[in-house]
């Protein structure tokens, strides 16, 4: 199905909006998931997160891209999921188990001054990047993107792309180096 | 700012360009490029037809030696936009002595129509290059198929049986899978695959005859014309064409003088290729794509063959199978006009001489304001530039030829030089390093 009909459907709060966007993109969200998680069972729910996610967030919400849009969210809560995960297994499960169960408490996250800044910071930093984006080759972007936004290993992003992996970290290599300047020269703090 | 800051605002940037990476990591990138190619060049070949419009053309003077069919593909919309500076059109040369010059080279020509000069370009923008920055593994299976395939066509063509063969794998300036063989006595063949292509070289190694080739003789003299020998040389296209399993319709011929000797021409390649294979094959000095090409070889003509009327026979075929591109266009950049050109060339902001501070203080200046021929080139970075991590550029420059003098053997001397043919900024301050870097 087309991507603007499955957007209808959302808009209409139709629920085969779920079925035919996991029929489209359950795949490819799972690879995007698993890339960050290395875990079938943790990316397929991190997946179903993503449809339900979705679901509350079109409408008000209207992507230009429906892929773009479902990498993006799908990543972030694998990102989200991964952090969690890492945490667990420096403070150990009763800690971890502690913290959760406290976390029910509150009903609702509360943005300190801190994390208004912490989120002004990641804004500004996207835009950054966006920019920076914009100067790279249309290759080098793919690459770049490839390997910190999708989480491919070079070797992979090689093959996917018919590319001696050598060639693919060499323009990882060169890409990180612009990168630095440019984030330089926009003055953020390295 | 710490690594995970950055790997979580990358989720929030633009999401055209996850959505173009998404659709680029999506599948095998070599064949799906492949096919691309192809269909934007068939879709631009249709649109041309469609409208009875060739890309247009600016001729100054001279000719050319091709026939080609309908004009080049413009694949431009496919291309982002770039900008190049000086120093990135001085490290397509050799820059042992730290970069380009303002100095030129020479080349020798029995008559100009020989110059290889091909029609300009009016196009907005041209397309750049990296070439041979992909490759393929190798694979002994397909090299012994390939290699014995054209090895039986080949005997079959000739009538000649090829003496046993065998594939070995080497890895002498590369890792190669070769096979060597004969065909009689005056028939060589040897086949290499490379992670690049697959070459086939048949030397054939008779003076007075052509080989006789499905009936038809390989030969040609030198005194014909470029058109006379493409039309000669048409069933020879197809006939080989036959061997490699190839079908070509273009023809570029190419002559090599060397300014001394009596016997007229010293090489005489004649390419048979397509030339929309490759959006950037118009402005090449050979074709970037599969092609065949046969070098007849005049430089040590036996004592009985004097003159520059001679019948070309001895040989060698060149069959080149790229196994990926040899040169995969990257981006676009804006093109400057023919008077643009000129004006820097006044400005004596050139490139691609002489790079030796020594061999420049004996190069007599030329003025090139009144130059007799300009045509457009692509040039390829020179190996010894190349940063190993650096793929090699391939970028357009204007090349003029202007007419310095007649050598002994009445070959006329012409020298040459370059001039970007895109837009290029830092020209000025790269030009005044360059006079610091040499006057030292």
């Amino acid at each position: 199905m087309d991507d603007r009909a499955i957007i209808a459907l959302y808009n209409a709060r139709d629920e085969r909006a779920i079925a035919e966007t996991a029929d489209k993109y359950g795949a490819y969200c799972i690879a995007v998931a698993e890339n960050i998680l290395e875990s079938i069972r943790d990316s397929e729910e991190c997946v179903n997160d993503a449809w339900l996610q979705t679901w509350n967030s079109i409408p008000p919400a209207n992507p230009n891209s429906l892929r773009a849009w479902l990498s993006r969210i799908t990543r972030n809560l694998a990102l989200n999921r991964l952090a969690a995960r890492s945490a667990e297994k420096r403070q150990g499960d009763n800690c971890a188990a502690a913290l959760e169960e406290l976390s029910e408490c509150i009903a609702a996250p509360v943005d300190t001054e801190s994390e208004v800044l912490r989120r002004e910071q990641t804004a500004a930093l996207a835009k950054s990047l966006s920019r920076f984006l914009g100067t790279l080759s249309r290759k080098e972007r793919d690459i770049f993107l490839g390997r910190y936004y999708f989480l491919y290993p070079a070797a992979e992003i090689a093959r996917r792309l018919g590319m001696r992996e050598n060639y693919v970290r060499n323009i990882l290599s060169r890409v990180r180096g612009k990168l630095r300047d440019h984030l330089r020269k926009e003055e953020f703090d390295l | 700012m710490t690594e995970k800051d950055l790997l979580t605002a990358l989720s929030d940037v633009d999401e055209g360009y996850i959505e173009h990476a998404a659709a680029s990591l999506e599948g095998s990138g070599r064949k799906r490029k492949s096919s691309v190619w192809w269909k934007s060049a068939l879709l631009a070949a249709c649109f041309a037809v469609m409208l009875g419009a060739a890309i247009p053309f600016a001729y100054r003077t001279g000719s050319h030696g091709t026939t080609t069919s309908p004009e080049p593909v413009d694949p431009m919309q496919n291309y982002e936009e770039i900008f190049l500076t000086a120093d990135d059109i001085g490290s397509v040369f050799n820059n042992e002595y730290d970069g380009a010059t303002n100095q030129y080279s020479t080349t020798y020509t029995l008559d100009p129509q020989y110059l290889p000069i091909t029609p300009l370009s009016e196009s907005e923008y041209y397309l750049i290059g990296h070439w041979g920055s992909d490759d393929v593994p190798l694979d002994p299976n397909v090299a012994w198929d390939f290699f014995s395939k054209c090895i039986e066509a080949f005997a079959s063509a000739t009538g000649i049986s090829a003496n046993p063969y065998a594939l070995e794998e080497n890895n002498i300036l590369q890792p190669t899978y070769d096979v060597e063989t004969e065909f009689g006595d005056m028939l060589r063949f040897s086949g290499s695959q490379t992670t690049i292509s697959h070459n086939i070289h048949i030397y054939y190694d008779d003076d007075k005859n052509g080989l006789l080739l499905s009936g038809e003789r390989v030969e040609v003299f030198q005194t014909q014309s470029d058109q006379e020998i493409i039309a000669s040389l048409s069933n020879i296209r197809e006939k080989l064409g036959n061997i490699f399993g190839e079908s070509y319709a273009d023809t570029k011929i190419v002559r090599y003088y060397d300014g001394y000797s009596s016997h007229g021409v010293s090489s005489l390649k004649v390419y048979f290729y397509n030339e929309t294979d490759h959006p950037m094959n118009s402005f090449t000095n050979y074709p970037i794509s599969n092609y065949i090409c046969l070098t007849f070889d005049n430089r040590y003509p036996p004592d009985d063959v004097v003159g520059v009327n001679n019948k070309l026979t001895k040989f060698n075929i060149h069959y080149c199978q790229l196994r990926s591109e040899l040169c995969e266009p990257i981006a676009k950049v804006k093109s400057i006009s023919l008077t643009e050109a000129e004006q820097l060339l006044s400005q004596g902001y050139t490139f691609g001489g002489h790079s030796c501070p020594l061999c420049m203080a004996e190069q007599e200046a030329i003025d090139f304001a009144d130059y007799d021929y300009v045509t457009m080139r692509y040039q390829v970075q020179s190996l010894s530039d190349s940063d190993s991590d650096e793929p090699r550029k391939v970028i357009p420059f204007y090349v003029f030829y202007k007419q310095i003098g007649t050598s002994q053997n009445g070959d006329l001397i012409y020298a040459y030089t370059y001039v970007p043919a895109v837009e290029v900024s830092g020209l000025e301050e790269y030009f005044q390093s360059q006079t610091q870097n040499h006057a030292g």
